[in-house]
């Protein structure tokens, strides 16, 4: 049975804005927040056999829950995949690089572009920053993963128009 | 439209095989792919990474094994056919008419062009960048965008 580690709260629901903020589970079963987030922009194919669906390399994915698998080796270093995505593969929690170049993936960032320090696209912080907070969150998955039987779980959620509620699609990509 | 699909699937050799021929600012392109068979291939694995297919990088997977590899990029200039590299070029699109929105050709000098493709089919995005004319053509670039961003960072910066 999976067990839920860590929650994204998009600011916004299917806007162009691809911030939002995660929270971290702790050790006592509470969750904190962690850091700022940041996806692409909702956008869904308009015909087609995905009418409705997100695009490929376009968008972010549906709001849901996804387990997790850890991945360790490549360029990006330690990172978490989503399973189960539907028609969307290879959907990560991964460090950002300092260009935030993503085509659905989900950026653990220390900024947003409301917050003091914002940074534009392209600092070297943003990547060096980002590596950290992948750093937290494997540390914080090897302190938890021996207290459960089964995988990590991601919630992703947003702060929805009230009118929208009924527009819900859960658990496709 | 400036860039429209000609021709739909034509016959390869086998059946693991399918060829595309498009039309791309005006210039007829013809890709080929085939399945990727892993016991065709020597693959190495860094952990759980594929890092090395026949002692090359592999791009356009996200260490995982590829689906399918592009075998043959032509385009036509003129009466000559022109072979671009496609060497360690895997999972270009998920569709074959996605090429015509992936590919760009344009004018460098003279006899000259520039063609460019992003690549993916949702992991393992990258970069391919040619330079053709009559007389041959030299892949410049072939990486991930993170490549190419730093590669400009630190050329230009």
């Amino acid at each position: 049975m999976a067990w839920e580690f860590i929650r994204v709260v998009r600011d916004e629901y299917k806007t162009s804005d691809g911030w939002g903020k995660m929270y971290i589970r702790t050790e006592g079963g509470e969750f904190e927040w962690l850091c700022f987030s940041y996806e692409l922009p909702w956008t869904a194919f308009s015909s087609g056999t995905n009418a409705g669906r997100s695009r490929n390399n376009l968008s972010r994915i549906r709001l849901g829950s996804y387990e997790l698998m850890p991945r360790t080796d490549g360029p990006k270093g330690w990172r978490l995949e989503l399973q189960n995505t539907g028609h969307r593969s290879n959907i990560q929690i991964h460090r950002a690089h300092r260009s935030m170049y993503i085509e659905g993936c989900i950026l653990p960032v220390h900024f947003n572009a409301r917050s003091d320090d914002f940074l534009q696209k392209g600092s070297a912080m943003i990547q060096t920053q980002s590596v950290a907070l992948m750093s937290m969150i494997q540390s914080r998955y090897e302190s938890l993963s021996s207290q459960f039987s089964g995988n990590p779980a991601l919630t992703i959620a947003a702060t929805l128009p009230a009118q929208l509620f009924d527009d819900l699609e859960f658990n496709y990509a | 439209m400036r860039k429209f699909l000609t021709a739909s699937l034509t016959c390869c050799a086998s059946f693991l095989c399918s060829a595309e021929t498009i039309n791309v600012d005006g210039f007829t392109v013809n890709v080929t792919t085939q399945t990727f068979v892993k016991a065709d291939h020597e693959v190495k694995y860094c952990g759980d990474y594929v890092c090395l297919i026949d002692q090359r990088l592999p791009f356009g997977t996200d260490g995982k094994l590829p689906e399918i590899a592009v075998s043959r990029l032509a385009i036509k200039l003129g009466e000559q056919t022109v072979m671009l590299n496609t060497d360690d070029m895997f999972d270009p699109f998920e569709e074959p008419a996605e090429l015509v929105d992936r590919l760009s050709i344009g004018v460098y000098w003279g006899d000259f062009y520039k063609v460019t493709g992003r690549f993916s089919d949702g992991a393992g995005a990258y970069i391919a960048h040619w330079i053709i004319s009559p007389l041959g053509s030299s892949r410049l670039f072939l990486g991930s965008t993170e490549l190419l961003d730093d590669l400009h960072a630190q050329v230009l910066e």
